[in-house]
């Protein structure tokens, strides 16, 4: 369950680094930390699990800066769907990811569109998420091949070096986790020569049903210092019913 | 004295001296026709470049041609626009917003979605200084800056599956980051001839623009059109010397078009190897011409010396009438070529039908005849043949300065 | 005998008959010669173009040309070979075109991908020439490619660096591909330095969900003029799909295509000028000398010889300076061609580097021999000449005998 807010948030943002599941190799000498074991633990308790919340997202760039309040559902790995609530200006915008397609929904033209893959690359809703992080899978083990590059007490510092084939832009990616409390604590990504190009961090911890989740996600490219997009949860639930065909173009346009 | 009578000698055989002269005056005239018809062509192509959408000096804020992003403003007052059109050659200015969108068109299902540029202009001052209004091909242009009507280029329009009283759907995000959608109704179609601008051209009106993307007073681009296109770069040096100090980048447009500069250079070329050519056979045949005139009146002329003339002023006379007629001739030439270039710079010959456009170094070369006068290309030909005469009646004068009367007299 | 009385009149006066023949000579030279220059840049142009485009002949889905949508691809199969096989055809190649957006770590930026067989037309495809690669090598599998320099530049790649590519696949769903840099390339024309990355097609179809899929096939051939009957043969069945058709050149570049047309009408044009100014002269000059000979023609009329006779003679006298002009211009002319098809003419320091129609022009070039035109010139030639020779000609006639022998 709380894996299921940790995955959503590792899968949907962080290009799912979390996720990698088995393929997680050892290579360190040290006493064995199963990186696939952590992530697989996480993962298994996600499959097939929905979630329910709200989420406040504050875009600061060198021109300009806001904050977004939206509703967010997500059913297993392949379904989302967020809904501006706030500014009331853009209230009922919605997005909608199914598989490798996203959907936007304007309400105040009553317009739906669907993002060609020439915009992929464009920022969600001005962030400097991309169209494209929000529908990157989650096959990390597919993707990614890893490695345990340190561990200090209960800090683990996982490696981990794209797959020959795997269409993803980085050169290589680092995560730092909390092993005691199972949580990531700081993604960065490289490009082919390792120059850090962003960072993600996971702050403000709270227990929710017995695990510790990270309320807080911040992602600050590395070329704009000044600029960042934190995204914080607020009332989250898990494992709920969700309304059948919830997920559909349709049903986009009949605003609760 | 020697003139009445070099003139009186022209024209005792007016057949001869016709003649000699026909095919001098066709010369100068067919040359003054095809140097208007090539600039005409030139001038296709650098109005075509420049006068539908850049200007001839475009305006910025420092870094926007590189980068355009949308924050990267300058201001838009009226002073401002003043003060540049009052700078001396300057014709008018046109101001513009612009900013990369999302569009669509057509029933959801099967809506067609694309990024674009849309561009927010002045339609009375684009009308009044610029060319884009006549591009248009369908529907109609946009009428006031404060419209919510779209016009979209061609091939975007192709794309899109648009025509006139369709519907554009816009989405972008605004200088606050907000989002903007907004659905404009398609007034018309216009056709550049650039397949990469009509790929992604919307224009609309400016104030709406402004308003759409809260850049309200704001400028991107200020686009001036001089009386004179090719005093661009001067005009810009001087533009910039004013406006300096307020972080604008003033560039004209041989450096927003550098590939036409080179176009440019390979017509210009071609336009001095025609003449060259031309030359070469106006002096041929005025060479010849005039050489047989001269030296089939050896009779006449060794009789002048007989009774008096001196060899000196013999060589005189062949040379003044030698210059007499050909300038006669260009003057001749210069009137009938200078009609036949006008007549093709009011009414231009279409041709196509027989040729398509083609694009060449970032131009577009329109298949037709059109003639563009200048006074430099009418007045050379004409200068040339008017000294031309007197200069090639010097060989024959040369020869005739040794001549013998009683030789002369004898052939016959 | 009319014909010798003719020679022995033009030489009476040795430098006028000099100067004209020097006159019909000189535009002949030029005709010919430019005329051979401009044939062989066309045939280059042509060769180029077609190398890099259609082919000579081009196989392409019935409404792609004018459309140009992606969707409208189809499958080669078997029809490849089946092409290969017919006689005068010297290669087939099957390209793919699609449009994406290309991403790096650092930046994305839109541009198209073509997927060719390297290793089939690295001996002819001028973006795949050694001369214009600017760094790294040609792909040789494993997902390679090259990529425009300024592509490379504003992605900042870099041979080696990867390169994830996103587009519409043919099931029209979205996919990501990851590629990797092997070298950059400059072909000097803007949009494609700034648009274009080269892939292997059968990589590339992968990739898009259709293996063995393409947008053209261009066939070359031995000898372009035989594109009729290619054409023909693959109407009459290749294996092609039923969807596609075959075009010439001509149809599917219709920009080469104007592009010579309006540079040949110009050259024409330049010619006619030319000749009309020679005719000219030539008239004149004949004019002059018969107006001047009146004694001698009332003369030779008092002595028997008919109005015909005398017309024939002048004519003759006419057309024999033309001949003569004409025979040292076109060799003339021949030899500038003989030289120029050998050693080529650089127009580099005029042209630099120059797109026309959406390709790059070669700045050296060399003459071809269009023995069909030079022919039709001299005719030509002969013509104004001829009817240059017909004013004076009846002039001759003008004056009758007595009144001729009175004038002195």
């Amino acid at each position: 369950m709380r894996g299921a807010l940790l995955l959503l948030v590792w899968l949907l943002f962080a290009g799912g680094p979390a996720a990698e599941a088995a393929g997680a190799a050892v290579a360190s000498g040290s006493p064995a930390i199963d990186a696939a074991a952590l992530i697989r633990k996480i993962e298994t308790q996600y499959q097939g699990r929905s979630s329910h919340g709200t989420i406040s997202m504050t875009i600061r760039t060198s021109q300009w800066s806001r904050t977004l309040v939206m509703e967010a559902w997500s059913e297993g790995r392949d379904r989302f769907l967020t809904r501006i609530l706030d500014p009331r200006k853009e209230r009922g915008t919605c997005t909608l990811k199914v598989g490798n397609d996203i959907w936007n929904y304007f309400p105040r033209i009553d317009r739906l569109v669907k993002i060609p893959s020439s915009l992929m690359g464009d920022r969600w809703m001005g962030s400097h998420l991309t169209n494209d992080d929000l529908v990157k899978e989650n096959k990390v083990d597919e993707l990614y091949e890893l490695a345990v590059e340190r561990r200090e007490g209960t800090n683990v510092t996982i490696v981990g070096v794209p797959r020959p084939a795997a269409a993803v832009v980085w050169g290589k990616i680092r995560y730092e986790a909390d092993l005691e409390r199972e949580v990531p604590v700081r993604v960065t990504y490289f490009d082919e020569e390792n120059r850090l190009v962003r960072t993600m961090t996971f702050t403000d911890l709270q227990r929710i049903d017995g695990r510790w989740l990270p309320m807080r996600f911040t992602i600050r490219p590395e070329e704009e210092p000044d600029e960042e997009t934190v995204l914080a949860y607020e009332n989250l639930t898990f494992d709920l019913p969700l309304e059948q065909g919830l997920f559909s173009i349709q049903r986009l346009r009949r605003a609760p | 004295m020697l003139l009445r009578l070099a003139w009186r000698n022209l024209w005792r055989n007016r057949r001869r001296t016709q003649l000699t002269m026909a095919g001098m005056v066709f010369a100068t005239a067919l040359l003054i026709f095809t140097l208007a018809m090539y600039d005409g062509m030139l001038w296709d192509m650098i109005e075509n470049v420049t006068e539908v959408m850049t200007g001839h000096v475009v305006i910025a804020r420092e870094g926007y041609q590189d980068r355009p992003e949308l924050h990267r403003t300058i201001g838009g007052s009226d002073e401002a626009r003043a003060e540049i059109a009052s700078e001396a050659g300057v014709r008018g200015v046109c101001s513009r917003v612009s900013a990369f969108a999302l569009l669509s068109c057509g029933p959801e299902r099967d809506a067609k979605t694309q990024p674009g540029r849309l561009t927010g202009i002045d339609p009375l001052s684009e009308r009044r200084f610029g060319r884009l209004a006549r591009c248009v091909t369908r529907g109609r242009f946009l009428d006031s800056a404060s419209g919510t009507e779209a016009v979209l280029g061609i091939d975007l329009a192709r794309s899109l599956g648009a025509g006139p009283g369709a519907e554009l759907v816009v989405i972008s995000q605004a200088a606050d980051g907000s989002t903007v959608t907004e659905v404009l109704p398609v007034a018309g179609i216009l056709d550049t001839g650039d397949q990469l601008r009509d790929g992604s051209l919307v224009l609309v009106g400016l104030e709406t623009m402004q308003r759409m993307f809260g850049l309200e007073g704001r400028l991107h681009t200020l686009h001036v059109f001089l009386d004179r296109p090719l005093a661009a770069r001067e005009a810009a040096a001087a533009l910039s010397r004013r406006l300096s100090g307020r972080g604008l980048e003033v560039l004209p447009w041989q450096e927003l078009q550098p590939q036409l500069a080179q176009v440019f250079s390979i017509w210009l070329g071609m336009q001095v190897f025609t003449m060259g050519v031309f030359y070469f056979g106006i002096v041929l045949i005025t060479f010849s011409t005039m050489s047989m005139t001269f030296l089939e009146r050896l009779r006449e002329f060794g009789m002048l010396r007989a009774i008096g003339l001196k060899p000196r002023q013999l060589v005189l006379l062949i040379i003044l009438e030698g210059g007499l007629m050909s300038s006669l001739a260009g003057l001749l030439g210069m009137g009938a070529g200078a009609l036949l270039g006008w007549g093709i710079s009011v009414a231009p010959i279409d041709l196509g039908w027989f040729l398509p456009p083609i694009s060449w170094g970032g131009t577009t070369v329109i298949p037709r005849i059109r003639g563009v006068l200048s006074p430099v290309n009418v007045a050379m030909p004409g200068g040339v043949m008017m000294l031309l005469g007197a200069v090639v009646a010097l060989f024959p004068a040369w020869r005739l300065f040794f001549l013998r009367p009683v030789e002369a007299l004898r052939e016959g | 005998m009319i014909l010798r009385l003719a020679w022995r009149n033009l030489w009476r006066n040795p430098r006028r008959t000099l100067l004209q023949m020097l006159a019909v000579a000189g535009s002949l030279f030029v005709a010919v010669f430019f005329n051979n220059l401009a044939y062989g840049s066309y045939r280059q142009m042509i060769r180029e173009g077609v190398k890099a485009g259609s082919g000579h002949v081009g196989i392409y889905h019935k409404r792609y040309i004018e459309e140009r949508k992606v969707e409208q691809w189809f499958v080669v199969g078997s029809a490849a070979v089946a092409l290969e096989g017919l006689p005068g055809v010297s290669g087939v190649f099957p390209r793919l075109l699609l449009t994406c957006l290309a991403r790096t770590s650092h930046d994305g930026c839109g541009a198209a991908i073509l997927g060719l067989d390297v290793a089939a037309e690295a001996a002819s495809h001028p973006l795949l020439e050694p001369r214009r690669l600017v760094s790294g090598t040609l792909p040789a599998g494993a997902r390679q490619v090259l990529v425009g320099d300024r592509l490379a530049a504003m992605l900042r790649l870099e041979p080696g660096r990867k390169l994830v590519v996103m587009f519409q696949g043919a099931d029209g769903e979205i996919r990501s591909t990851l590629f990797r840099v092997s070298g950059i390339v400059h072909s000097g024309v803007k949009q494609m330095d700034a648009g274009m990355i080269v892939a292997d097609r059968k990589e590339l179809g992968e990739a898009f969900g259709a293996p063995d899929a393409a947008h053209e096939l261009a066939i070359l051939l031995d000898d372009p003029v035989r594109g009729g009957e290619v054409r023909a043969a693959i109407e009459a069945g290749c294996g092609l799909p039923a969807s596609t058709a075959a075009f010439p050149w001509e149809k599917a570049m219709p920009q080469l295509d104007g592009a010579i047309r309006m540079d040949r009408v110009q050259f024409r044009f330049m010619i006619l000028i030319l000749a009309m100014i020679v005719g000219l002269g030539a008239a004149n000059t004949l004019l002059m000398s018969v107006v001047e000979r009146t004694r001698e023609f009332g003369l030779v009329r008092a002595l028997g010889f008919g109005p015909a006779a005398v017309r024939a003679l002048v004519m003759a006298e006419g057309v024999m300076l033309g001949l003569l002009g004409m025979a040292l211009g076109t060799v003339l002319g021949l030899l500038a061609t003989w030289h120029a098809s050998v050693h080529g003419i650089d127009f580099s320091s005029l042209m630099g580097e120059a797109e026309l129609a959406g390709m790059l022009i070669d700045p050296v070039i060399f003459s071809g021999w269009d023995h069909v035109t030079t022919f039709w010139f001299n005719l030509g030639m002969l013509a104004v000449v001829a009817a240059a020779s017909l004013y004076p000609a009846h002039k001759a006639l003008q004056i009758g005998p007595a009144q001729a022998m009175r004038t002195f």
